[in-house]
């Protein structure tokens, strides 16, 4: 064969071969896209009391998007709340639970998370807070229903018709939601609890470094280490930041409404009241 | 062939690289279960039966009502009615210049949750009243406003400015302590367990001590304190809790310890050819048994 047609039987070959090594590169660089996505971590933010069923339903409706979203790999929750209504926040707790077992969600405590704030907060895998976040308030706050009465004005089918229950027995009643918010919370941080059942009842607000050390809090950090703590969990890297409330277009706003023995059914609530006092 | 292995192992190099750029691994839930919750039941104690046995005479119980005192007389029923079933009459002071012209034909003094101060005449009108053989009952809560240790100097008493609370045993609150160590005396005859709802701690002799689980708010600590003192004459009983003695409070030995207040504010005690008056489910008297 002469040297020539070697040579361009060779050139004619390495074209192929480049030509196929590029083609099998845009194949993989767009088979990758459509059959494996970019990963991204979704941040959602709770920076408002759980009062109302709008916020509740706001902060639901987040947290099922990021559950279904293929490219939200895991879930930061910024949260900055002293809590709210007690079934509302049982809800909140119950979906990130339900999250949380598709994909990895991270709480980070900005300001504060009390009491309810912070029971949605042990629902998530970790715990970042900064050293003077305020974490804990465990407990429950309610107003008694009137005592039981009759009234020559109104007709009733039975005695606890318009109170619920006598005052006695509603503090017992108050003590089961306590008992099952310290479970929550138990039941989630699990062996990192470094405080005892009876001590965690006195509903004390820690600093984060002292939630920390009694294993309120899994770490030091701000937002952006709750970000790669999430990252870490769903074993991603080089990920996009989803901004949830965003993308939604959900902006929490709740008002201020003070325990009022007005209220004529009594509610419990998961929240640190002082909050709402020092706002008057 | 070459050529399609070629294609093969780039298209799986390049593909790879991508996913090892973006994914490290997968993430694997840790189950966690919501709390179980359904076993959660906490009830107060309920009203059982209870037999007064008491003895009898006559006198005067004088209430003081002359000083904002922070009760309704509808709290005191109970006591009141112990009281009535030992013979003995039950007045409101309302005018505290009268104090000492009402005391002069009292057996017994009660004074709960006075939301004024006692003048220092007054406190000694009292204190002249015990010196006499009369009987003083203070009695005051943490819910209260209270002027009670206007009075109580005189008398080796004060109320400490705390409440008592036990976050491991109680009746369905913290501050519903649970009390079960006694020294001996009238006053606790025939106790094993009373609760108080809210209830402060007392210097003095103490005579009804809370158990080394207990806290006292100012202190912070856990200890075994007194919510309820009698001086050591015996003439001066002070009560840290006012609840106890109000329906539908009045269970466990709370009704024991109430008879023994009515006994202690009448000077009576049970003897057994006396009255029994027998309590029923809803506190009160159905019939007496001579």
């Amino acid at each position: 064969m002469e040297l020539g047609s070697i040579q361009r039987s060779a050139g004619r070959l390495a074209e192929s071969y480049v030509f196929l090594f590029i083609l099998a590169m845009i194949i993989a660089i767009v088979l990758f896209r459509v059959l494996v996505v970019v990963p991204s971590v979704g941040v959602i933010i709770i920076d408002s009391d759980i009062m109302t069923d709008k916020v509740k339903d706001d902060i639901v409706d987040m947290l099922r998007y990021a559950g279904e979203e293929k490219d939200i790999k895991g879930v930061v929750l910024s949260i900055n709340s002293p809590g709210g209504e007690v079934s509302r926040i049982e809800e909140i707790y119950l979906e990130i639970l339900k999250l949380r077992n598709k994909k990895p969600v991270v709480a980070s405590i900005d300001g504060i998370g009390l009491s309810g704030g912070y029971y949605i907060s042990a629902a998530a895998n970790l715990i970042y807070a900064k050293p003077s976040s305020q974490v804990g308030n465990i407990g429950v706050v309610s107003v008694l229903p009137e005592p039981v009465r009759i009234d020559r004005e109104r007709v009733t089918t039975g005695p606890y018709k318009t109170t619920g229950r006598s005052q006695k027995y509603y503090v017992g009643e108050v003590e089961m939601v306590k008992e099952a918010f310290l479970r929550a919370v138990i039941s989630q941080r699990g062996d990192r609890l470094k405080i005892d059942k009876e001590n965690l009842s006195k509903a004390e607000i820690y600093l984060g470094i002292e939630g920390m050390r009694i294993g309120l809090v899994d770490r030091i950090g701000t937002r952006s280490d709750a970000l790669e703590g999430a990252a870490d969990l769903a074993r991603i890297a080089n990920y996009g930041i989803v901004d949830v409330n965003k993308k939604m277009n959900i902006t929490l706003h709740s008002f201020p409404q003070l325990l009022s023995s007005n209220e004529s059914t009594p509610v419990n609530y998961y929240r640190y009241v002082e909050f709402y006092e020092g706002l008057d | 062939m070459r050529r399609s292995v070629f294609f093969a192992l780039v298209f799986v190099v390049v593909f790879s690289a991508q996913t090892l750029f973006f994914y490290r691994g997968v993430y694997i839930p840790q189950a966690r279960e919501p709390p179980q919750v359904l076993d959660i039941s906490i009830y107060p104690s309920q009203f059982s039966e209870y037999v007064d046995r008491h003895g009898s005479g006559e006198g005067k119980v004088l209430f003081d009502s002359s000083h904002r005192n922070d009760f309704s007389p509808g709290e005191l029923n109970v006591l009141v009615s112990r009281i009535l079933a030992r013979g003995f009459s039950v007045e409101y002071l309302r005018d505290s210049e009268k104090l000492g012209e009402n005391l002069t034909d009292a057996d017994a003094f009660v004074v709960i949750s006075p939301a004024r101060e006692y003048s220092k005449e007054e406190a000694e009108e009292v204190k002249k009243f015990v010196d006499g053989g009369g009987r003083l009952l203070l009695g005051s809560d943490p819910e209260r406003d209270s002027e009670i240790n206007t009075l109580t100097g005189g008398f080796g008493i004060l109320f400490w400015d705390d409440f008592l609370y036990n976050l491991k045993y109680n009746d369905g609150n913290f501050k519903y302590i649970y009390l079960t160590d006694f020294a001996d005396s009238k006053l606790t005859r025939n106790l094993s367990k009373i609760v108080f709802y809210s209830s402060g701690s007392i210097y003095g002799n103490g005579i009804v001590f809370t158990d080394n689980n207990t806290y006292s708010s100012t202190k912070g600590i856990p200890g075994r304190y007194s919510p309820v003192v009698l001086s050591h004459d015996s003439r001066v009983l002070g009560l840290g809790d006012i609840t106890f003695l109000t329906e539908p409070y009045n269970v466990l030995d709370n009704n024991i310890f109430i008879s023994n207040i009515a006994d202690f504010l009448t000077n009576t005690s049970f003897l057994k050819e006396d009255l029994i008056t027998k309590v029923n489910v809803t506190g009160n008297a159905t019939e007496s048994i001579v």
